[in-house]
């Protein structure tokens, strides 16, 4: 593991070598009572995993964090979290990484040249007041073509290591949690269209009905849904599902 | 001590890695039967009656209405677990997974019985409740809204 980060208040740093998951290192911290701010980081992980279960390549090197929040607010608002981190995440790579073009991908994705680089899974459990957002970053190693073509910071040619991604996220998260729990919504939904891949192109969802949703990305609902506008002009809100646009992306 | 999701989800992972096409599993309280099919592992989950509680329960229903205090229209029905969260049900943790639970599977307050997912925002759903799952109601990948009842469950605490 490259040398500890100092990270920006309110977060704290817990460092593992090696671990299954850090989200669920994370979930079983918020249950024993760890506080608002808890950073979960460790340099490998085992068992890492994506959204529905899937594999997350998890090499030394990569970044692996889990970001312990109680935001304190209704759940259907939480899942904005996602967005928050995504943009802060778009400045922090944008910042330490000068080279790549940083894009936001729904709900919330970072991809760096139009490959996925980063990917945010939001997990909470029942009416728990508590949220872990696990960030992971491609810094030095891309797993093989997989759903999504990745990339990797060191592929970019970008020297920065996981300590200093790591370090950035932090900086520009406690910044945009705050501008999210003082403004709401809007001005995160406005940077993360700001910043958003394929806006105005034609994309599709694959559902997990087997539905596949086609449409021009149009841009987010209020509450940061998938908006898809069809080709006799109606729309379609989408909350969950993987999104692609034309292109491969 | 019951089995659980998160059991049943470790004995997968162990299976996933060897080359055990069938698991069968029976003790005292419960028998669970893992299969490998082209599509991931199927699962069979029956809890056995186990020394005390469900017999008793269900034998004291007919006592208790004989008594005159007719159990409350839910109790019947089983008490609904519903979603708080708008979005996509799942009933197991990833695609191929055996389900977190089957009609008939043992539930306590903090079993994880499914997923609510919107916008990558996983909401796992608790039972709430000590009981066995009576029915159901939500097919895994529909879209549910807030409130919408994803299973019943006969309670056992109340």
């Amino acid at each position: 593991m490259t040398a500890a980060p100092e990270l920006a208040p309110p977060f704290r740093l817990i460092a593992y070598d090696q671990i299954g998951s850090t989200n669920d290192e994370a979930k079983r911290l918020a249950e024993a009572g760890a506080e608002h701010g808890t950073v979960v980081w460790a340099a490998e992980q085992t068992a890492g995993r994506g959204r529905r279960g899937r594999h997350w390549h998890s090499p030394r090197g990569n970044l692996h964090s889990s970001f312990l929040l109680f935001p304190r607010c209704p759940l259907h608002e939480a899942a904005q979290l996602g967005f928050v981190t995504a943009v802060a995440l778009r400045e922090a790579l944008s910042e330490i990484c000068p080279v790549g073009r940083f894009e936001c991908k729904w709900p919330n994705d970072v991809l760096c040249d139009g490959l996925k680089v980063a990917g945010i899974l939001l997990e909470t459990a029942g009416h728990a007041d508590w949220m872990v957002v696990g960030v992971g970053v491609n810094v030095v190693a891309a797993p093989d073509p997989a759903l999504y073509p990745a990339t990797c910071l060191r592929g970019v040619g970008c020297p920065a290591t996981a300590g200093d991604v790591l370090a950035a996220l932090c900086r520009n998260l406690a910044v945009w949690y705050d501008t999210w729990r003082m403004r709401g919504f809007a001005p995160v939904r406005e940077a993360w269209l700001a910043g958003a891949c394929g806006l105005g192109r034609p994309a599709e969802a694959r559902l997990a009905d087997g539905e596949v949703v086609k449409g021009i990305f149009a841009g987010l609902d209020a509450g940061g849904a998938l908006l898809l506008t069809s080709a006799d002009g109606g729309q379609r809100s989408v909350l969950a599902g993987d999104v692609f646009f034309a292109g491969g992306r | 001590m019951s089995l659980t999701s998160e059991d049943v989800e470790e004995i997968v992972r162990i299976l996933d890695a060897s080359f055990v096409d069938e698991l069968r599993l029976e003790t005292k309280r419960f028998r669970v039967i893992l299969r490998r099919g082209d599509a991931g592992w199927t699962q069979e989950t029956r809890t056995l009656a186990p020394e005390h509680a469900t017999p008793s329960a269900i034998a004291d229903a007919p006592a208790e209405a004989v008594a005159g205090e007719a159990p409350p229209a839910a109790a019947k029905a089983g008490a609904p677990v519903e979603t708080q969260l708008v979005g996509t049900f799942y009933r197991a943790p990833n695609p191929g997974a055996p389900p977190f639970v089957e009609v008939g599977s043992r539930v306590e307050p903090d079993t994880v019985v499914g997923i609510v997912e919107a916008m990558k925002l996983m909401n796992s759903v608790h039972a709430g409740m000590r009981g066995t799952v009576l029915e159901i109601c939500t097919d895994n990948g529909q879209f549910v809204e807030r409130g919408h009842v994803l299973m019943r469950v006969r309670r056992e605490d109340a």
